[in-house]
C-alpha cells in the first residue's frame, strides 16, 4: 500500500515547524526545503474572510516525471510508495528539478546532488511518523491513518 | 548516544526536550512527548537550537575594547575590570548610578533582581516592565488579591467558548496551547478573536472582531455594559464573592456598544453579540494579551478585564480562568526572598527612578525603574545621573521604543558591560563582553511560565561552548570581587540549586531523575479561604487603588496620539501603526542569525492593504518608507486584506546579524526607531504608548 499523508486545514496553523523538524533531521542546509508552508490568503469569501496554511512536499507521483527526466536513471519509485534518489548516480544535472511539474524537487548546494523527500525513511524504519508528523503543533498532519470525518482534508502524498 | 531530558528556554514556557549528545556535542534536539504541558509538540525555534549553540558567529570568550577595537582576554581581567568599575562608579556618584539592564524572563531574572540589590541599585529595568505583564499581573493583585499568570490561567481543555484579546494563542503563549485551541474549536467551542490583524487565530473566530488598535478599554467597558443591561452576569458569584458592583453598574451605564462603536470602529451589534457569546456561551476563558499593555491605560485596561471575568462568573472554575497559584508559590527563583530587597536601604529605595509616581512599577511587586526616566537619568543627568549600564541578555539598542533616543543614551554612558551570545547592535557598544552560556550548557530550575503547577529540573546536557559560562557563575564571581560575596555564598551552581530545594526536601540530583514535581490543582479555592484582598472578596470597586490616588473603576483614555486625540498630527500622518505582531520563528529580538529560521522569513515586511497600497503607488514587495514623528524605516511591503485600509502592521525588532557588528542599518529596519516612549504615561504602572502610533507611507525608492 502507497504512504498516504494529509494536512487538516483546520489544524495548520503556518509555524513553520514541520519545516525545521525536516531540516534537522536530515541535516540540510540553506537551499533544499523538502517541505515548505505556503499561506493562502486572507482571500476574500462570502461574508468574510478566509486563510489557509499548509504544506507543499514531494506527492510521490504514481508515474514520477522527475524520475523519467533523469538521465541517469537515478530516481526510483520503490513498492512501498515513496520515489527515492540513488544519491551515488546522481550527477547533480538537475534535469529532475526542472522535470517536476511541482516544483518540488530541490538542490543540494552542498552535496551538489538532487534532494527531496524520502518521508523520513530512518524514521519509518523505526517505526517512527515522519518528523514533520511527529513534532507538529497543531497535530495537523496526519500520516497513515483513516481520514478523520468532517475534517477539511487535503491529501499532499 | 544519550537522550537527555530537559527543556526549551528559548522563550518562556520551557517545552520538554530530548537532547541527543554524540562525543559530548549536540546532534539533535526534538520535542519530550513525555512533558506534561507540552507533550511532544514544539516550534521551530527549539529544533534549530544546535544552530545558536554552533552558530559560528558566536562569542567564546571575554573581551575588552580599547581604542574601539576587542580584544580577547581572560575571564579574571574581564571581571576584575568590571568590579573595579561597579565600585568606582558607586563611589563616584552613588550605587543607583549604575543600571542593571536585562531582557525578558526567562529562568534568570530572577538572579538578575538580586544581582542588582546585591549592587545595591535601586534602578533596574527591562524592555518589558510596565509593557508586559506586570500591568496584567497587578491587576489581578488588586482585583482577586493575588497575582496570578498574566491575567489568570486559561483552561482551553475545559471551555465553551474562547475570548482572545490582543494576542494570538496560536503563535505566542504555551506550546501547549495551540492544540488545546485547535481541539476546542473542533469540539465547537465558541472563539471571540479581538485583533486588529486576520491572523491565523482571528480565521477560525466565530466573531473576529477588528478594533483599532489601542482602544481595548472602550471594548471592555462596553461589553459590561452588555452583560449588566441585559442581565448576563453570574448573579450568585457577584452577590456573594465580590464587593462594588452597584457602583460598577452605575459607572457603566454611559459605555454603550453605539458609543464604543465610534471609538473602537467596531459594528455595536457585533460587540453585542460578542458579549452575549462571552457571558451565555460559559464556561468562558479570556486570554488578555501584551497588547493592551503597550498603551498609557495598560492598568485599567487590565483591570477591566479582570472585573469582565468576575461578571462571568467563571472565576477559579474549569473551562473558566483557573487562578493557579503564580511560580512565585512553588518556584524558589521568584519569591520575593531570594531577591534579597533588603539590601537596598529605604533612603536609597526612594531613588529608584519614577517610583514615586508609578507606584505600581516602583513599588516592591514589581520593583523596576520607569524606562523613560532612566534614558533622561543617562541624558539630563536628573534628578541626577546614571553612568553605567550592566546588560544581561538585553538588546536595548533594538528593544526599546525610540531608537534614536535610546542610541544618544547608550552613546553617553561611561561604562557598559554585555553580557550575551553575540556581538548585537548594543553589545558593540560595550566596553566589556561576557560570552554566556545557553540553556542546553547552564543547570537550571524553572516552572512552567508563571503557573504553579510545577516545578522542573532543567539539566545541561553539554558543557560550555568555547569559555562561556553559566550567567548564575558570573554573577557570583562578580559578587565576590565587589565584596559582596556573602550574598551568593555557594561554590557550584549545583550546591547553589540543591540549596534552593532544600526547603521541598529533595537536591537538585533528585529533582533531575524526578524531571518535575507536580503540583495539585484545585478549583474554587475561594470557597475555602475566600480571596486575599482587604474585603476577602473580588474587588471590583477598589479603595486601595483610590487611596493611591488611582481610578478606583476601569476607565478609558483615547491614546494620546490617535487620529482622535491628535488631529492636528493625525493630517501629516494619517495611519494607525502597530509593531506588536509576533512570528512563531523569532522571539524579540533574538535569532535572526539562525540560518534555518532565517531561510524562512530573511527580512521584516509591512502589512498595508491593498487599498491604501494602491494609493500611495506601493505594490507587492517594493521598499516602503514608514515614518512616524519619531523616525523612519524602510520595509517591503506584504499587501494582505486582513488588515483595516486606515491601519498598518510593521514586524519588528529587526536587525540583520551577518552584517557584521560595525552595520547600522538596525537604524533602517527595526520597528522602534517608530515607537515612543514620550509622556503621558499610565498613571500606575507608567506604561508608554508603544502600539496604535500614527505614522505615513510612502514608496521607499
Amino acid at each position: 500500500m502507497a504512504y498516504s499523508l494529509f494536512v487538516d486545514l483546520d489544524r495548520c496553523i503556518g509555524c513553520y515547524t514541520c519545516e525545521v523538524a525536516c531540516k534537522q533531521e536530515h541535516d540540510l542546509p540553506v537551499g533544499p526545503r523538502w517541505i515548505r508552508v505556503t499561506r493562502d490568503g486572507p482571500r476574500e469569501i462570502p461574508g468574510g474572510l478566509q486563510l489557509d496554511f499548509y504544506p507543499k512536499m514531494c506527492k510521490q507521483c504514481e508515474n514520477p516525471e522527475c524520475a523519467e527526466a533523469c538521465p541517469e536513471k537515478a530516481i526510483s519509485k520503490r513498492s512501498d510508495g515513496s520515489v527515492v534518489i540513488d544519491l551515488e548516480a546522481c550527477t547533480g544535472c538537475k534535469a529532475c528539478v526542472e522535470g517536476c511539474p511541482f516544483g518540488l524537487m530541490d538542490f543540494n548546494q552542498k552535496t551538489e546532488k538532487a534532494s527531496k523527500c524520502d518521508l523520513c525513511a530512518g524514521r519509518l524504519e523505526e517505526g517512527l511518523e515522519p518528523s514533520c508528523v511527529a513534532f507538529c503543533p497543531g497535530k495537523a498532519l496526519v500520516f497513515q491513518k483513516e481520514m478523520p470525518e468532517n475534517r477539511r482534508l487535503m491529501k499532499l502524498v | 548516544m544519550d537522550a537527555i531530558k530537559t527543556a526549551c528556554c528559548f522563550c518562556k514556557p520551557f517545552c520538554g526536550l530530548l537532547v541527543s549528545v554524540e562525543n559530548g556535542k549536540i546532534v539533535k534536539v526534538e520535542p519530550d512527548p513525555e512533558d506534561r504541558m507540552s507533550q511532544g509538540a514544539i516550534c521551530p525555534k527549539a529544533l534549530a537550537s544546535k544552530q545558536l549553540i554552533y552558530h559560528p558567529d558566536r562569542v567564546l570568550h571575554p573581551m575588552k575594547k580599547d581604542d574601539g577595537t576587542w580584544t580577547k582576554i581572560g575571564w579574571d581581567e574581564a571581571l576584575d575590570t568590571v568590579a573595579e568599575n561597579i565600585l568606582k562608579f558607586k563611589q563616584s556618584y552613588g550605587p543607583e548610578s549604575i543600571l542593571v539592564a536585562h531582557g525578558t524572563e526567562r529562568n534568570l531574572s530572577g538572579y538578575a533582581e538580586r544581582f542588582a540589590n546585591t549592587v545595591g541599585t535601586p534602578n533596574r529595568m527591562e524592555p518589558g516592565g510596565a509593557q508586559c505583564y506586570w500591568p496584567r499581573g497587578i491587576a489581578c493583585k488588586y482585583t482577586f488579591g493575588e497575582m496570578v499568570y498574566y491575567l489568570f490561567e486559561f483552561d482551553y481543555t475545559n471551555t465553551n467558548c474562547m475570548l482572545v484579546i490582543g494576542m494570538n494563542n496560536l503563535i505566542a503563549g504555551h506550546q501547549a496551547y495551540r492544540s488545546a485551541v485547535l481541539d476546542a474549536k473542533q469540539r465547537g467551542a465558541k472563539l471571540i478573536v479581538v485583533d486588529p490583524r486576520f491572523t491565523n487565530l482571528a480565521a477560525r473566530a466565530d466573531l473576529w472582531l477588528q478594533i483599532r488598535p489601542g482602544t481595548d478599554d472602550a471594548l471592555l467597558l462596553s461589553f459590561m455594559n452588555v452583560m449588566i443591561e441585559e442581565g448576563l452576569y453570574d448573579r450568585s458569584f457577584i452577590d456573594t464573592w465580590t464587593i462594588g458592583f452597584p457602583e460598577l453598574r452605575e459607572h457603566v451605564k454611559p459605555f454603550t456598544p453605539e458609543w464604543a462603536e465610534k471609538i473602537t470602529w467596531i459594528k455595536a451589534d457585533l460587540i453585542r453579540a460578542a458579549a452575549r457569546m462571552y457571558a451565555t456561551q460559559g464556561p468562558s476563558v479570556l486570554d488578555l494579551g501584551v497588547a493592551t499593555d503597550q498603551s498609557p491605560n495598560s492598568f485599567q485596561t487590565a483591570r477591566a478585564a479582570a472585573i469582565l471575568v468576575a461578571l462571568s462568573g467563571y472565576v477559579d472554575v474549569p473551562g473558566g480562568n483557573p487562578m493557579y497559584r503564580r511560580a512565585a508559590y512553588t518556584d524558589p527563583l521568584l519569591t520575593h526572598d531570594f531577591k534579597l530587597p533588603e539590601l537596598i536601604p529605604e533612603e536609597r529605595l526612594k531613588k529608584r527612578l519614577g517610583a514615586d509616581t508609578y507606584k505600581l512599577l516602583g513599588g516592591p511587586i514589581a520593583a523596576m525603574s520607569h524606562v523613560p526616566a532612566v534614558w533622561k537619568a543617562i541624558l539630563e543627568e536628573k534628578p541626577y545621573p546614571i553612568k553605567a549600564m550592566l546588560a544581561f541578555w538585553t538588546n536595548p539598542l533594538i528593544s526599546y521604543a525610540n531608537t534614536n533616543k535610546v542610541y544618544r543614551a547608550l552613546k553617553k554612558l561611561e561604562f557598559i558591560l554585555s553580557v550575551d551570545f553575540f556581538l548585537t547592535p548594543t553589545a558593540r557598544h560595550a566596553d566589556i563582553f561576557l560570552p554566556a552560556a545557553t540553556f542546553l550548557e547552564r543547570d537550571g530550575i524553572a516552572n512552567y511560565y508563571g503557573q504553579g503547577l510545577a516545578l522542573l529540573a532543567m539539566p545541561k546536557v553539554i558543557e560550555p561552548v568555547g569559555e562561556c559560562w553559566d550567567d548564575k557563575k558570573i554573577f557570583m564571581e562578580l559578587s565576590k570581587r565587589i565584596g559582596m560575596g556573602k550574598y551568593w555564598p555557594w561554590e557550584s551552581v549545583e550546591e547553589h540549586i540543591d540549596g534552593l530545594l532544600q526547603p521541598m526536601g529533595i537536591t537538585y540530583g533528585q529533582l533531575k531523575d524526578m524531571k518535575q514535581v507536580l503540583f495539585p490543582r484545585e478549583y474554587r479555592k475561594y470557597e475555602k479561604s475566600g480571596f486575599k484582598t482587604a474585603s476577602g472578596k473580588v474587588e471590583i470597586y477598589s479603595r486601595e487603588l483610590e487611596k493611591m490616588g488611582y481610578e478606583p473603576l476601569p476607565v478609558y483614555r483615547e491614546p494620546p496620539e490617535s487620529p482622535y486625540s491628535t488631529p492636528e498630527v493625525a493630517q501629516e500622518f494619517p495611519l494607525v501603526l502597530i509593531t506588536g505582531g509576533r512570528t512563531s520563528l523569532y522571539n524579540h529580538t533574538e535569532m535572526r542569525m539562525i540560518p534555518w529560521l532565517r531561510e524562512i522569513q530573511s527580512e521584516p515586511v509591512v502589512e498595508i492593504h491593498p487599498k491604501t497600497a494602491r494609493a500611495h503607488g506601493i505594490d507587492q514587495g517594493d521598499l516602503v518608507k514608514i515614518e512616524s514623528r519619531r523616525g523612519r524605516v524602510f520595509l517591503k511591503a506584504d499587501l494582505t486584506l486582513g488588515i483595516d485600509p486606515r491601519v498598518i502592521s510593521c514586524k519588528s525588532r529587526w536587525w540583520y546579524p551577518e552584517r557584521g557588528p560595525e552595520d547600522e542599518s538596525w537604524l533602517d529596519s527595526n520597528s522602534n526607531v517608530l515607537t515612543s516612549d514620550d509622556p503621558p504615561y499610565d498613571p500606575a504602572l507608567g506604561s508608554y504608548q508603544l502600539r496604535a502610533l500614527l505614522c505615513r507611507i510612502g514608496k521607499g525608492d
